[in-house]
């Protein structure tokens, strides 16, 4: 993460992963200010607005029926267009949940759960998924996978379905917000006083695209893990939910798990594969998600 | 590469298709298949394990032409699609003459899409081919389903060279024979540029 130091204004690269929970003491290399850091994940959890949703439709028809229907609920409600306009806005206003449409212009919907839900910032966001084509009576079935969104809604249910959507995904949001909002992210205990800005600018926001080299080879290894789970389950979706339901799933494919592995292991570098073992979070996460749908 | 018949006169060409798990790979070459003259096509050969469905026919079709009195002949194949039989498909992909690349237009597909081209230019380059060097044309299919990605977006994510592409619904047919035919199309140019 960035931190400006409020002094000489130098930009400083801080480690998130040294930072203690209750903050770290830094020293500005620059002019010797002392800056105590936090976490930026515990000024997210302050700073979502749970009365704040942002409706993302490129059909501005859906847009204002969804608009109108929830503002009649007291919400207060906030429109994007297309993806980029989506991430500018997330990152500002801070909504508690997003409805996306799942095919976005410029960034598809699943794409924007996943980048989101990977910033500190809005990691706590909930997302629900609104497709964007869809006939009921001929073409009904389940989407296979929610990538990261909490929940996921046609758009013929919208008036008999949304609200009781929010109202369970604003009920797991309040036991998140455990830490209460009092809960200051940037502590400023030294003189001279200290700021830490954690929130990342709007031009960082817009440019979802700009990654780092490494940042794209760990989206990369992540998308292959992805890719292999979701293979499994296509090719065996009855005996995968078997396996998820009777708590063996590692047992019953382990032979087709460790021919994933292997692939995983060629195709993706030693150095990404340190970081960490997202081909295991991979399985974990679908598992939770699969028993989560199955419960 | 083609492969030259002189005995016979015939020179065989290669073509793949390419794409991700359940994408309508198969499909493509079933309706294929089913809709060529008996005369024009060999025995469609399927070379199954229990999940994985790679499968094999030629044929001959007339219309396709011939290359200074040489027939041309046709080899469709199919790879398995799941992700992780990455060497089966490397194996299929030799001696390839065009690619045909199956998307498929589901938004929930969409990864798996991004996922599959990266190993199509992954085996052709273990290969040594180059993509962008081949006969090459994709496919949207299952145009016809729910969720399917706008047009527009797809090809942005898939199709950034602007390769020729045609929306598909492989179990009715639509787009079928205009994929094939635009591959081939492009596989007799190479072939007469080379002989």
């Amino acid at each position: 993460m960035v931190v400006i130091c409020p002094k000489c204004k130098v930009r400083l690269k801080v480690d998130e992963t040294r930072l203690s929970p209750e903050g770290s003491r830094f020293k500005c290399p620059k002019c010797s200010a002392v800056l105590i850091v936090k976490k930026p994940v515990e000024q997210a959890r302050k700073a979502l607005d749970s009365n704040k949703i942002m409706v993302a439709h490129s059909n501005t028809e859906t847009q204002q029926k969804i608009v109108t229907l929830l503002s009649g609920y007291g919400f207060t409600v906030i429109t994007a267009t297309d993806g980029i306009d989506v991430m500018v806005k997330a990152l500002k206003e801070l909504p508690f949940i997003s409805i996306v449409e799942v095919a976005l212009p410029k960034i598809y919907g699943f794409e924007i759960c996943k980048r989101l839900k990977t910033r500190a910032e809005t990691k706590e966001m909930k997302f629900i998924l609104l497709p964007s084509i869809h006939d009921k009576t001929k073409y009904r079935r389940d989407p296979v996978s929610l990538y990261d969104a909490d929940e996921y809604i046609e758009e013929h249910d919208l008036s008999s379905q949304l609200i009781a959507k929010i109202n369970k995904l604003r009920g797991l949001g309040e036991e998140g917000k455990a830490g209460g909002p009092e809960e200051a992210a940037v502590k400023t205990a030294e003189t001279p006083r200290t700021e830490v800005r954690q929130a990342p600018s709007v031009k960082e926001a817009v440019s979802p695209f700009d990654k780092a080299p490494s940042d794209e080879k760990i989206e990369k290894a992540k998308r292959l893990a992805r890719t292999i789970i979701n293979d499994i389950h296509l090719y065996n979706a009855a005996k995968v939910e078997d396996s998820i339901r009777n708590d063996n799933f590692y047992a019953v494919f382990s032979s087709e798990l460790k021919e994933g592995k292997k692939l995983y292991d060629n195709r993706i570098p030693q150095e990404i594969r340190a970081i960490n073992d997202f081909y295991k979070e991979a399985i974990e996460n679908f598992i939770s998600a699969k028993k989560k749908n199955l419960s | 590469m083609s492969f030259i018949n002189y005995s016979s006169r015939e020179i065989n060409c290669k073509i793949v298709y390419y794409g991700p798990g359940l994408c309508g790979k198969t499909t493509n070459l079933q309706y294929v298949y089913k809709k060529t003259n008996p005369d024009q096509k060999g025995k469609l050969i399927s070379l199954a394990t229990e999940t994985e469905r790679t499968l094999f026919f030629d044929f001959l079709p007339l219309a396709l032409g011939d290359i200074k009195g040489f027939k041309v002949r046709f080899h469709l194949y199919t790879v398995p699609g799941q992700v992780f039989y990455a060497a089966s498909r490397k194996l299929i992909l030799k001696g390839v003459d065009g690619v045909v690349f199956v998307a498929d237009s589901q938004i929930e597909r969409m990864e798996a899409n991004m996922e599959s081209l990266d190993d199509l230019k992954i085996n052709l380059a273990e290969q040594g081919y180059e993509l962008e060097k081949l006969p090459y044309t994709i496919q949207f299919n299952k145009r016809d389903l729910p969720n399917v990605a706008p047009v527009e977006n797809m090809n942005k994510l898939l199709n950034p060279r602007n390769v020729p592409c045609f929306d598909g619904c492989a179990v009715t047919g639509i787009g079928v024979f205009e994929t094939l035919k635009n591959v081939a199309k492009q596989v007799l140019i190479e072939l007469k540029k080379h002989y």
